[in-house]
């Protein structure tokens, strides 16, 4: 009973003695946020009262064939582009890494030839390959190149070793971030290299290379845009063909917007779950899945073994 | 006699123009706790390092139970081995470093299996066994799902010492084990480590623990300056250093 007292007399005189605390009121904030938030309704205002925008086009072209089509071969490009280079750019990273000085001169005269130069540029060559290779000989047979080079193969071509360059330096970067004490004690526990590399080097080089990679993807998706100046069938290709026809330009270009924005916002939910996937023993409290945060937000018995070991 | 398991003649090991081992000569027997003590810089750790390969010597010759190190024997020449062979040597050397270098990304009992099961020395099921018999041999049974990050420093090198006797080495490297320690966790390794001293395990020990290296070591060696300066029993060197060098370390880490 006395305790209690005491806190409540404690209480009373805190609040009665002791002076209130006023935060700084900015109210410079309150006047700049204001001005923006109406300038921007005002741009919307005139925006949307435009008699040249036709509004009911966007939804109408939303689900259109050919437009659904392009989004089938802009994903196929990104993915195809995505796999090969990440494939080609790990090559390129041990072969910058290896020690062997051909290996290492040649990624890096391939690094410095497809990242110092303009994609559209690459574009452009592989769709022009046909100029200065017209023929290819495979074995007994001749095939000409055009046939062999279409303006799928260019695109993709162009769009994934474009992608290896970089790809192999976000690899090498990660390799290099993993400590040297962990391939010395591979090796001390008679590990080979290669064993070491996929066992222990990778598994930690994995969560530094996934982030860079999840925004090269997501750069991909837009960059795959680029092959529309060689007639490619992809999205931003079949929105303007459409607008072509039918003269609602910017309709289209709408239409074309959100479905990028659509693409590129569900690649950053896959990225921030592959993350967390690769968090594994870093910073172990902090990252726990997002089911056993939910668990524990409800106080349910699932996933407390991992709860109990921190 | 029998061949003792570490024997070094006139070790040299240069960095660029920096001559880090100057001719060390230095043995160690079977069962034996040898222990190399000196300022830093003296090159101890490096002359460890080369007991497993981690480093190449420039010169001079180095045997580990009798094969040269990274080198086979054919018609009076030293040939380099490949890597293969090189991981089979190793694996027969366990090694504990200074800081740990445990592997992040797999929990104490994972860390251990590891290499036993990727050299196939054991099925999986039984490295499974045998490491959870280690862990509770360093008193960490219950730590067996934690990854190394949820360990203090002292767990992380038991688990360390547990994750090199797992591959049944016949010499056992210790690189400045309790060095990146906070002193309250230094014990629990050192005692450890007693054990294995008095069960016979052949160890050679980078210390500065003094104290551990004059209650276990069966030799004490001071290196300084790239060579071995002065050898004996740890009572002898401790008690009553000869060589001015040893002296001076002596009484600087009493």
């Amino acid at each position: 009973m006395s305790v209690l007292e005491i806190t409540t007399q404690a209480g009373s005189r805190d609040s009665q003695d002791l002076p209130t605390i006023v935060p700084l009121r900015h109210w410079g904030r309150y006047v700049s946020g204001a001005l923006l938030a109406c300038a921007l309704i005002f741009l919307g205002i005139i925006v949307s009262r435009s008699q040249q925008i036709v509004w009911a086009a966007i939804p109408e072209y939303l689900f259109n064939p050919a437009i659904l089509k392009g989004i089938v071969v802009t994903l196929q490009l990104t993915f195809g582009a995505m796999l090969i280079g990440i494939a080609l750019g790990t090559v390129l990273a041990t072969m910058r890494m290896s020690h062997n000085p051909v290996f290492v001169v040649i990624s890096g005269i391939y690094i410095w030839l497809f990242r110092g130069t303009p994609l559209l540029v690459q574009i452009f060559f592989w769709f022009n390959i046909a100029l200065f290779i017209p023929m290819i000989e495979v074995g007994p047979y001749l095939i000409s190149t055009n046939s062999l080079i279409t303006a799928s193969v260019a695109g993709l071509l162009a769009l994934s070793l474009h992608e290896a360059a970089n790809m192999a330096e976000i690899v090498r970067g990660g390799l290099l971030s993993v400590d040297s004490g962990q391939g010395e004690a591979s090796q001390a526990l008679g590990l080979t290299r290669a064993q070491a590399m996929r066992r222990i080097i990778l598994p930690q080089a994995i969560r530094v290379i996934i982030p860079p990679t999840g925004n090269q993807a997501i750069g991909m998706l837009k960059a795959s845009a680029m092959v529309s100046v060689i007639g490619m069938q992809d999205l931003l290709t079949q929105a303007q063909n459409t607008s072509a026809r039918n003269f609602l330009v910017i309709e289209l270009l709408c239409v074309a917007a959100i479905w990028y924005l659509v693409l590129t916002t569900v690649a950053t939910i896959g990225q921030y779950y592959l993350e967390s996937y690769f968090q594994k023993g870093v910073a172990s409290s902090g990252a726990k899945s997002l089911s056993s945060r939910i668990a524990a937000g409800l106080r349910l018995p699932i996933g407390r073994g991992s709860a109990d070991r921190l | 006699m029998m061949q003792p398991i570490v024997q070094a003649e006139g070790v040299r090991k240069s960095f660029r123009h920096v001559e880090v081992l100057r001719g060390v000569d230095f043995e160690v027997q079977n069962g034996e706790v040898s222990c190399i003590i000196g300022p830093s810089g003296s090159g101890k750790s490096t002359f460890l390092r080369c007991i497993n390969h981690l480093e190449r010597i420039d010169g001079g010759r180095l045997r580990v139970d009798g094969d040269y190190v990274g080198y086979q024997e054919r018609d009076g020449k030293l040939y380099e081995l490949n890597e293969k062979a090189l991981a089979s040597r190793r694996a027969a050397i366990g090694m504990v470093f200074q800081r740990f270098n445990l592997f992040p990304h797999l929990t104490a009992l994972q860390n251990i299996i590891e290499a036993p099961v990727l050299r196939k020395l054991r099925t999986k099921p039984d490295a499974i066994k045998h490491a959870l018999e280690l862990l509770d041999q360093v008193g960490l049974l219950n730590k067996k799902d934690a990854y190394p990050a949820q360990l203090s420093g002292g767990q992380q090198q038991r688990v360390a010492i547990a994750r090199a006797l797992a591959m049944e080495p016949k010499l056992m490297l210790f690189d400045e084990p309790t060095s990146a320690l906070d002193p309250e966790l230094v014990g629990e390794v050192l005692s450890v480590m007693k054990r294995l001293a008095k069960e016979g395990r052949t160890m050679v020990v980078v210390t500065h623990e003094i104290g551990f290296a004059q209650e276990v070591a069966d030799t004490l060696v001071l290196m300084d300056q790239g060579r071995i300066v002065e050898k004996g029993s740890p009572r002898e060197l401790i008690n009553n250093p000869q060589h001015p060098r040893t002296q001076a370390f002596v009484r600087s880490v009493r």
